[in-house]
């Protein structure tokens, strides 16, 4: 049998020699220059510990195992397998340890940050857990801001997110199944759910299908969203991302299936509904009615972000006589100064709020500040100043592009959406626009995900389920046991 | 093809928009004979008989639920599948077509006079054949949503028309029995998507009839409901304009929106493209039936309906001969009733047999 390599090593056994198992530990990381090797003898007994540089906490090494392992007293003639035994048996010295005669369990170990200790004449690998690799701390979501909800977010340690979920949901009906997936990288995924809220055929069927992906890494939550959506080509999504680990335990206790990816504070819920991009966790904070009267501004608003621009320039264009006299003159006093088509003027303002909002995102923060002052008030005032576009026009793109922020999970639809809207509005006035609605409204109410349509529980009608839609009743009432996605009408999940 | 599952009560809002598709670009013909009170008679007599009518398709659905006509026909015998296959799809093709070209008068007449038709046709046959490959549940869900919204336009229409409201202009014509068959018939031709029951038995897993049966009924109390209020509202008037539902909304108005009838053309708008499509989504199963080899049968079925249309949009007609005896009462008498009972008589000859 040939020694084992970079390329080729994942079922080689590990050799009864100390030296030929490090040989071939040095090939396989082809003289990566972060292996440490440690070699020192108990008794008469060669040993090696293994670990990667910056991947394993000094103190804990040296506290847990190089201490207690140098002050081991040990007869000279102690054979290896009796200190083998000795050291797996009798010592604990770690919590998290593991046992290995294959390569690539070893090196997966020590690529997860473990230490691997090595005893000359045993062909087993003894795998320490003594992490500690820079993680950034549990900070406030940067992307899910709340009101009275907790302030802590997932954090890109894929468990350190796991026991987050954990402090929430202390039942053993929670489950995390770990796993690796990717071709190159071997990422730690973790599908977290509570076992008497999900159809097993769920799980299994999402097991596959990241398993089957063929990624070589995953860098991000958006690399595996599109494995994980059975939808058609739309521009809305049957799975949704959260960064906070209080809305990721609610979805949990709906029957949702999580997804914990290492490397990416971004957890995925699956299957999503389109009414949850306008629940927000202070809703249920909030009292019922100020709750329900929030929920209608942020419907009112997304409706707002994607067609009130386009109703403007329909209206105008092609429809002046929906306006009573007084509106229509100021309008047109102003339009009529300007120099380029009304559907051209607002593409532009809103193609130029994208790029400033590009630049202020891309930017450092505090010279994002800048940019956006510089971006919104400058050139918005100079641009109505120098009679290029007009005020009413801009203060129904500022009213728009703000209400998409109303509901920033919908911010990427939305912002496509508008546009398209404006052109349809611009060639052919309320018409095409209730043309585009009428695709929008088909399309996202044939999605359907893992059989739970996406509408749901609007179309089909589930009338328990409005009474968190519709309005926002009170506790008392809403906390009904099993409320799950899965009594949902016309879900069909197995 | 995906087989595709739909609620009863689905199935009854979808029928239903597709009805008041139909109302809402309804021409009144009071000016041949015709008063509102004979059309408001002929409504109930034409409901009363479409329930006798459909009694067929509801047999034919205890017996074999799980297919439509077309295909239990197939399954009988290949020549008989293919003749009825084909007679469903004319029918459904010429009513789609039909519907286009009624749905483009009426935007081009009443809001773009200079619109070019041709690419406005197209334009709204692409989006039908879209939202029809989408498929029926999509189709289905959808007409729930833009059913609230025609609820809640009616409710505005009928509140801001309030002071409009003058019911001395309800009178009841005796006059009525010369035209009144002729109105049961015109009536009849109007309420072509009953045929979809023949179609739709496949998609409905339980209460199928029961949902025929509340369709009925609801559609009785929505054309009732609209013809009313156009008479109250617009009275004589509504002689003399082409689109009384519309012209209610134009009525209508608040100080800040001077009148309502453009955006009632959205709503109107949605609900063609439900309509166009559902029926796009027939013509393209009918075909999938009858050549399940056959690819892009919903392209196939949207560029066959632009052909249809092509005849009135050159000629500027708004009617052909041929295609309103195609989609005739007759024509609807012999797909919901004949049809079925013919295949329905066959299987229960057969199942005796056996």
């Amino acid at each position: 049998m040939s020694l084992p390599d970079t390329y080729n090593y994942m079922n080689y056994p590990l050799s009864m020699s100390l030296e030929e198992n490090i040989n071939s530990i040095k090939s396989i990381m082809n003289g990566s220059s972060d292996l440490l090797v440690n070699d020192f003898k108990i008794a008469n007994v060669k040993c090696c510990l293994l670990c990667l540089e910056g991947m394993v906490s000094t103190s804990t090494i040296t506290n847990l195992i190089l201490v207690p392992l140098t002050e081991l007293s040990m007869p000279d003639d102690i054979t290896p397998d009796q200190l083998y035994e000795h050291i797996s048996g009798r010592m604990l010295i770690a919590i998290d340890r593991a046992f290995t005669i294959e390569y690539g369990v070893l090196i997966a170990r020590l690529m997860s940050g473990f230490a691997v200790l090595l005893v000359d004449g045993v062909a087993t690998a003894i795998c320490l857990g003594v992490q500690g690799y820079a993680t950034r701390g549990v900070s406030e979501p940067s992307s899910e801001g709340n009101i009275r909800g907790s302030h802590d977010g997932f954090v890109e340690t894929v468990r350190t997110n796991m026991s987050l979920v954990r402090r929430r949901i202390k039942s053993p009906l929670l489950q995390f199944d770990l796993f690796s997936v990717t071709t190159k990288s071997n990422v730690d995924v973790i599908i977290a759910y509570l076992d008497d809220r999900v159809p097993k055929k769920l799980i299994n069927d999402i097991k596959k299908k990241l398993q089957s992906m063929k990624l070589e890494t995953i860098l991000g939550s958006g690399y595996v969203e599109p494995y994980l959506n059975d939808t058609k080509l739309s521009m809305f999504s049957g799975v949704s991302v959260t960064e906070r680990p209080d809305v990721f335990c609610a979805k949990l206790l709906e029957g949702r299936v999580g997804l914990l990816i290492d490397g990416t504070p971004f957890a995925i819920v699956i299957p999503s509904l389109f009414i949850e991009n306008f629940q927000t966790l202070d809703d249920y904070n909030f009292r019922p009615y100020f709750a329900t009267f929030l929920r209608w501004i942020r419907y009112g608003a997304f409706l707002m972000a994607a067609y009130l621009p386009a109703l403007y320039v329909a209206i105008v264009t092609f429809h002046p006589e929906l306006f009573n006299h007084t509106l229509l003159v100021t309008l047109a006093v102003a339009e009529e100064q300007e120099p380029l088509p009304l559907v051209a003027e607002v593409i532009i303002s809103l193609l130029s709020y994208e790029v400033i909002k590009e630049a202020a995102v891309r930017l450092p923060k505090a010279v994002g500040g800048a940019v956006s002052l510089v971006g919104g008030l400058i050139i918005g005032d100079a641009a109505v100043s120098a009679g290029i576009i007009s005020n009413p026009l801009l203060l129904i793109c500022a009213i728009s592009v703000t209400a998409s922020f109303v509901v920033p999970e919908l911010n990427q639809p939305v912002t496509v959406l508008r546009i398209i809207s404006v052109i349809a509005g611009g060639v052919s006035g309320l018409y095409g626009i209730a043309l585009i609605a009428a695709v929008m409204t088909v399309n996202i109410c044939s999605l359907e995900n893992y059989g739970v349509p996406v509408m749901s529980p609007v179309s089909p009608f589930t009338p328990a389920a409005m009474r968190d839609v519709l309005v926002r009743i009170g506790f008392k009432k809403l906390a009904v046991k099993n409320a799950t996605v899965e009594n949902l009408k016309g879900v069909n999940m197995k | 093809m995906k087989k595709y599952t739909i609620g009863w009560g689905q199935l009854l809002i979808l029928l239903l928009l597709c009805r008041i598709f139909t109302l809402m670009t309804f021409v009144p013909l009071i000016g041949e004979g015709y008063t509102f009170s004979t059309q408001l008679i002929a409504s109930v007599i034409s409901t009363v008989i479409q329930a006798v009518m459909i009694i067929p398709v509801i047999l034919l659905n205890k017996t074999i639920s799980s297919k439509s006509t077309t295909e239990i026909a197939f399954s009988r015998n290949k020549v008989w599948g293919y003749i009825v296959s084909i007679l469903y799809f004319v029918f459904f093709i010429v009513y789609t077509a039909n519907g286009v070209i009624c749905f483009q008068r009426f935007i081009t007449v009443r809001f773009y006079p200079s619109a070019n038709r041709y690419i406005w046709t197209a334009v709204l046959l692409i989006v039908c054949i879209y939202c029809s490959y989408l498929g029926i549940e999509g189709l289905a869900r959808s007409s729930g949503i833009v059913f609230v919204l025609f609820v809640a336009m009616f409710v505005l229409m009928t509140g801001l028309s309030a002071a409009d409201i003058d019911l001395s202009n309800y009178y009841f014509d005796r006059t009525y029995n010369s035209s009144l068959f002729s109105a049961v018939t015109e009536d009849l031709a109007r309420n072509g998507e009953i045929t979809v029951l023949a179609f739709m038995m496949k998609h409905v897993e339980k209460k199928y009839r029961c949902s025929a049966y509340c369709y009925l009924a609801s559609k009785l109390i929505a054309v009732e409901a609209v013809m009313f209020l156009i008479t109250v509202v617009l009275g004589d008037f509504a002689a003399m304009t082409d689109y009384p539902f519309l012209t209610v909304g134009a009525y209508a108005g608040v100080r800040f929106i001077q009148r309502f009838d453009s955006i009632y053309m959205v709503i109107w708008t949605i609900t063609a493209v439900i309509n166009i499509s559902v029926m796009l989504y027939i013509s393209s199963g009918i075909i999938n039936e009858a050549l399940p080899k056959m690819k892009y049968k919903h392209c196939i079925s949207g560029v066959i309906v632009f052909l249809l249309c092509l005849p009135f949009l050159i000629s500027g007609e708004n009617k052909l001969p041929i295609y309103g005896m195609i989609s005739s009462s007759y024509s609807v008498i012999l797909l919901i009733m004949v049809i079925p009972f013919i295949i329905y008589i066959e299987e229960k000859i057969r199942r005796k047999k056996a």
